[in-house]
């Protein structure tokens, strides 16, 4: 199996860590332990749901096409990795983390996409979320909860809107957005904090 | 009717009936026995009287029993106590036909073929160990490393091995090969070291057959494989031994149903639901077919360290996998729109 959402996740991480480097955000070390579950679906219309809570857990999930949603809840006591990618229009994404430690890279592209995604870790734990979205009318919604939170968030397009609230020690965020007609940005955190955003216009143009 | 009773070593009983409303009878004692029963009333393929019945009874030890029957026929077939290293080769044609071999020892092998019918039912239970060795089948088609399933071609030999370009077969395991509608093959095993092989249909539109293989009772190191050509087919495999065990169910088409449950963990499940042309499960099929629609795929896994692969190529499939062990893996692929894939881990 050839997965292609490999050049979404290229796009998250890639636009995300000029920012972070920049910032001087942590490293993540990700170990691949316990369950692993993989779904890729190519077409219109189609679903998928991972739901692991079995110690540590490891899924990733492609989809290719427009109008798909993706559902995925990882609740074990260890460590959570979810690995999301989404190409073409009107794609929604949820996510619930709520292990000991927990990690996600989101990348979507397309237009009208939706990203809702909650972390939270258990004491001494931290949540890492990073999260890419390249098209007009994009949102996304990110809530962490737990200590050493990190977020690295990165829009391109017009009508972008991000949502982020981080509770707990240690709190990292950057945050950038590229485009015109960006809503009201909504950040909310609370302990040790850090944040870094950049909001543009398009390069390429636009209203 | 026609009956023979043999209680010593080293016998051999042929009895031939060309005619309707037969029945034979033959009972064997003793080792390295051999008998074989023909109520075929002409040719294979052709439309014949029904009704001929063939009960068979070996006791001993290495010992085989070849039935072959044309029209409504029924055979059953019994090589339990004291076997072993026995044979059962049962081939029936025409519609309504029912076989059922029960064997008990170990290495032991069994095969019914069940050609140009309808509403064909097998049934094959050993109880016995095997010895591993699952191959060679020239002329199957290989599965993986390990698997393969057996395909007699259209119009061939009734009979397994008969003749050129038919199925050669293993040592030991138990093979049902069914082609037409309305069919059944089940297989039931006990004992490591086993082998079972459901296959129906062959690109002749056969459909709304079930498959069903139960592995269970200290089963491990088994494999089990189906194939299905045709619509509304269902596929069934329960391997509840202590594992390590191996499957693969194949559908070739529209609304297919493919249940796979494993316990004990460590092992490894495979089913395809549509010819995708990859090759990465061991596919049949170099070159991919026609999308396949509105299958319906579970995988219960309860061990952990088990593994699933699952690939669906058409719309409005559903692919469900349940993995409540630590350490499992599983891969879903799906194409085409409106499908559905869970993994619950």
């Amino acid at each position: 199996m050839t997965l292609t959402l490999a050049p979404l996740i290229a796009f998250a991480v890639l636009a995300v860590a000029s920012v972070a480097c920049a910032a001087g955000a942590p490293q993540v070390a990700i170990d691949q332990i316990g369950s692993l579950a993989v779904i890729q679906q190519n077409g219109t219309g189609n679903h998928a749901s991972i739901d692991q809570s079995n110690g540590s857990g490891d899924a990733t999930l492609d989809q290719n096409g427009a109008g798909n949603s993706a559902d995925v809840t990882q609740s074990g006591s260890g460590f959570g990795h979810a690995t999301i990618g989404q190409d073409g229009a009107a794609n929604v994404a949820n996510l619930v983390q709520s292990g000991g430690s927990n990690t996600l890279v989101l990348g979507q592209s397309g237009t009208g996409n939706q990203a809702s995604l909650q972390q939270t870790s258990a004491p001494g734990g931290g949540n890492v979320a990073l999260i890419g979205q390249a098209g007009a009318g994009n949102s996304a919604s990110l809530a962490q909860t737990g200590d050493d939170n990190t977020a690295l968030q990165t829009q391109i397009g017009d009508g972008d809107a991000q949502s982020l609230v981080q509770n707990g020690d240690n709190n990292f965020a950057a945050y950038s957005q590229i485009g015109n007609n960006l809503p009201d940005l909504a950040i909310r955190q609370s302990g040790g904090m850090s944040i870094t955003i950049i909001q543009t216009g398009s390069p390429f143009g636009g209203h | 009717m026609a009956g023979a009773a043999f209680a010593g070593n080293d016998n051999s009983a042929t009895i031939s009936q060309i005619d309707s409303y037969n029945s034979a009878s033959v009972t064997q004692g003793g080792s390295d026995n051999q008998a074989t029963v023909v109520q075929s009333q002409g040719a294979f393929g052709a439309q014949r009287n029904p009704s001929n019945i063939s009960n068979s009874d070996q006791e001993g030890e290495n010992g085989s029993l070849s039935v072959i029957q044309v029209g409504n026929n029924s055979s059953s077939i019994s090589q339990l106590d004291g076997s072993s290293n026995e044979i059962a080769l049962v081939g029936q044609s025409n519609n309504f036909n029912s076989s059922t071999i029960s064997q008990a020892g170990s290495s032991e092998f069994a095969v019914v073929n069940q050609e140009e019918g309808t509403g064909n039912s097998a049934s094959i239970v050993q109880h016995g160990t095997g010895d591993g060795a699952n191959g060679p089948q020239s002329g199957a088609v290989r599965a993986g490393p390990d698997l393969w399933r057996n395909e007699n071609v259209p119009s061939d030999s009734v009979l397994a091995g008969a003749i050129t370009g038919s199925t050669d077969y293993g040592p030991v395991g138990a093979i049902v090969d069914q082609q037409g509608f309305n069919n059944s093959g089940a297989i039931n095993q006990r004992g490591l070291d086993n082998f079972a092989d459901v296959s129906q249909g062959n690109q002749d539109g056969s459909a709304n057959n079930i498959a069903s293989i139960s592995q269970s009772s200290s089963v491990m190191f088994s494999d089990a494989v189906t194939y299905q050509d045709g619509q509304n087919n269902i596929a069934s495999i329960n391997q509840s031994g202590s594992g390590p065990d191996y499957s693969i169910a194949w559908q070739i088409g529209n609304s297919n149903q493919a249940y796979t449950t494993q316990s004990h963990g460590s092992n490894s499940s495979v089913i395809e639901q549509g010819a995708s042309g990859l090759g990465t499960y061991g596919n049949a099929v170099p070159t991919p077919g026609t999308p396949v629609t509105s299958d319906y795929a579970s995988v219960d896994q309860s061990g952990g360290g088990d593994s699933s692969h699952l690939q669906q190529t058409g719309s409005e499939d559903t692919g469900l996998v349940t993995q409540s062990g630590a350490n499992s893996t599983s891969t879903i692929t799906q194409g085409g729109s409106f499908n559905t894939a869970v993994v619950h881990q």
